[in-house]
């Protein structure tokens, strides 16, 4: 760090502004500077030469969900961007085989953009809009998200390891409910007020952030990928990482999956 | 407010919109949004809280308090008003439970809702000790108070208390079903409405209460009716925490027990974990003075299952008293 003062007319040293911001500009640079022929990464996958991609993820929410989903490259994208559009399904397969009811899912629309790219190092942005339905004990809801996903990686040959950040932002939620939440609103003799639940569109029903790490690793036309970390649910009553497993808020996710591309 | 009013006005433009925030839209209101309901203002750790009350009987004979258990309101124990030829009978609903008034974290501790039974005594009953029937938590905090107060109590009754102390409570066996299909729905359904404040935090508890992941039934398959109007989801969060410090059950509720003289009538049943067996190996052995009712055929819903036989051993127990 001594190469890092500047010695002065009066025989003492001064810092050099910026120094240890530059030192670490550089070390960051030689870490991520080797380019990549292939750097396929993520289930997106973008910097591939493939179009088309099938990918099934599993995901720990409900314990086991399983998403399908399919992607394309635009083919007429800018020169110098990558992006990839693409539509899905997603299943509670361990909820369904329980009821043997199929009257929970949500589909949506995704798209991939490789934001940035320089040698090992490139950002990744994703969206996501889903529609889903549910029937619960309460109520039927018919619900609608949007998800925004930012994930910087380090890729090399065949492995790449990330970060994830999203904000996963409910949008609107329909709920009409069920016989079992109208009995909560009987045989209250002396109340004036709430003859029954309500039942219509809630806006801004939810509101989660899931920050977490990823890895991935590709064989041939095969990428297989992995991701896992901590949901912040923001409250307006519970402080800090709101933990409540036990009304279905979990604080963690974690998710893998292979992408099929050709 | 800006936030909400803009999307509600676009919503109302088109459909019919639901703000969740409203009294009554997701859960029946409380007293402090409903002017009609009966209820009690305690002083009770610096504050002023309502509570929702419902007494039955005539002001001169002794009073029973009845203590709900956490996740419940009073409405599953109205039944109990048939004592009410020998007692009045005092149901409320805890300080942010059921129909009372929602109160910040800090106001849930045990401690303070052991202040609570304090403060109702002082009014329903100030001159004469009281006798107390609490289920489940609520057991636990009426143990508490005999703890603190032995002398303001006549007679208890304890139906189904997780262990008094730490160790006894990790001798129960997992209770919950996290497989079952009404908690997965549960889990799903936090994308779609995710429990933040009040009311989304009781409709998501009144949704775990009717989900089957508490497996203390003895048909699973098919578990008994519970009424209920409101459950305190925060409430239930704050105590679940308190008793599970640092990922263990490290707290103990016992210390004073031993000074309470009369006998106390501890209730187990057939089905529960916290049934008959836990009890006698457990919460039995910290009263000098106490004895064991087994409800055959009946899990930790007792007062919805077996109420007759629960009202059976109450006779050869309750004395009024002075």
């Amino acid at each position: 760090m001594k190469r890092l003062l500047r010695p002065t007319a009066r025989g003492g040293t001064r810092r050099v502004p910026g120094a240890r911001l530059a030192l670490f500009a550089a070390f960051f640079w030689a870490l991520t500077a080797a380019a990549v022929p292939t750097a396929a990464f993520h289930q997106a996958g973008v910097a591939r030469d493939e179009h088309h991609a099938f990918v099934a993820t599993f995901d720990s929410t409900a314990w086991f969900t399983l998403h399908l989903d399919w992607l394309h490259r635009l083919e007429r994208a800018p020169a110098g961007e990558q992006l990839m559009l693409g539509a899905g399904l997603e299943l509670p397969v361990l909820l369904w085989k329980q009821t043997l009811t199929l009257d929970t899912g949500r589909v949506g629309g995704r798209a991939a953009w490789l934001a940035f790219r320089s040698g090992r190092f490139c950002l990744l942005v994703e969206g996501e809009t889903r529609v889903g339905v549910e029937g619960n004990n309460l109520a039927t809801l018919v619900s609608w998200d949007a998800t925004l996903s930012v994930e910087p990686w380090l890729q090399w040959t065949n492995w790449g390891f990330g970060l994830v950040a999203a904000l996963q932002q409910g949008l609107a939620t329909h709920l009409t409910p069920t016989d079992l939440a109208r009995a909560a609103y009987e045989g209250r003799p002396d109340a004036a007020l709430g003859d029954g639940p309500g039942s219509g569109w809630i806006a801004f029903p939810s509101r989660r952030v899931p920050l977490g790490l990823a890895v991935s690793r590709e064989l041939g036309r095969l990428g297989l990928f992995a991701a896992g970390g901590l949901v912040l649910t923001p409250s307006n009553e519970v402080k800090g990482l709101f933990d409540a497993m036990a009304l279905g808020v979990w604080p963690f996710f974690f998710r893998a999956g292979v992408s099929a591309w050709f | 407010m800006a936030r909400l009013l803009l999307p509600l006005a676009a919503c109302s433009v088109a459909l019919a919109c639901l703000d969740v925030r409203s009294p009554g839209a997701l859960v029946p209101p409380t007293v402090v949004d409903d002017p009609a309901l009966p209820r009690l203002t305690l002083a009770v750790a610096g504050h002023e809280r309502q509570v929702h009350l419902r007494t039955f009987g005539t002001p001169d004979k002794p009073v029973l308090m009845v203590v709900h258990a956490s996740a419940s309101d009073l409405r599953p124990y109205l039944p109990l008003q048939v004592l009410s030829d020998r007692y009045r009978v005092v149901l409320w609903d805890l300080r942010g439970n059921g129909l009372s008034e929602r109160v910040p974290a800090e106001e849930l501790s045990f401690e303070v809702m052991a202040e609570e039974l304090l403060a109702m005594k002082q009014q329903v009953s100030p001159d004469r000790p009281v006798t107390l029937l609490a289920h489940s938590w609520g057991a636990v905090i009426a143990s508490l108070f005999i703890a603190r107060h032995p002398d303001l109590v006549h007679q208890a009754v304890l139906i189904e208390p997780p262990g008094l102390k730490g160790e006894f409570a990790k001798k129960v066996g997992l209770a919950i079903d996290l497989l079952a299909p009404g908690y997965l729905d549960l889990v799903w359904s936090t994308d779609l409405l995710a429990p933040v404040d009040h009311e989304t935090l009781d409709y998501k508890t009144l949704m775990m209460v009717h989900s089957g992941i508490r497996n203390f039934f003895c048909d699973p398959e098919h578990p008994p009716d519970l009424p209920l109007w409101r459950l305190g989801g925060l409430a239930l969060l704050v105590w679940e925490n308190e008793a599970l410090q640092g990922g263990g059950y490290a707290y103990d509720f016992t210390p004073g027990l031993e000074r309470f003289p009369r006998k106390v009538l501890l209730v187990g049943t057939e089905c529960s974990p916290i049934g008959t067996d836990f009890q006698r190996e457990t919460n039995l052995t910290v009263f000098p003075n106490a004895e064991l009712l087994d409800i055959r055929r009946s899990g930790h819903r007792l007062l919805s299952e077996q109420l007759d036989a629960l009202l059976a051993g109450l006779d050869l127990y309750l004395e009024p008293g002075p």
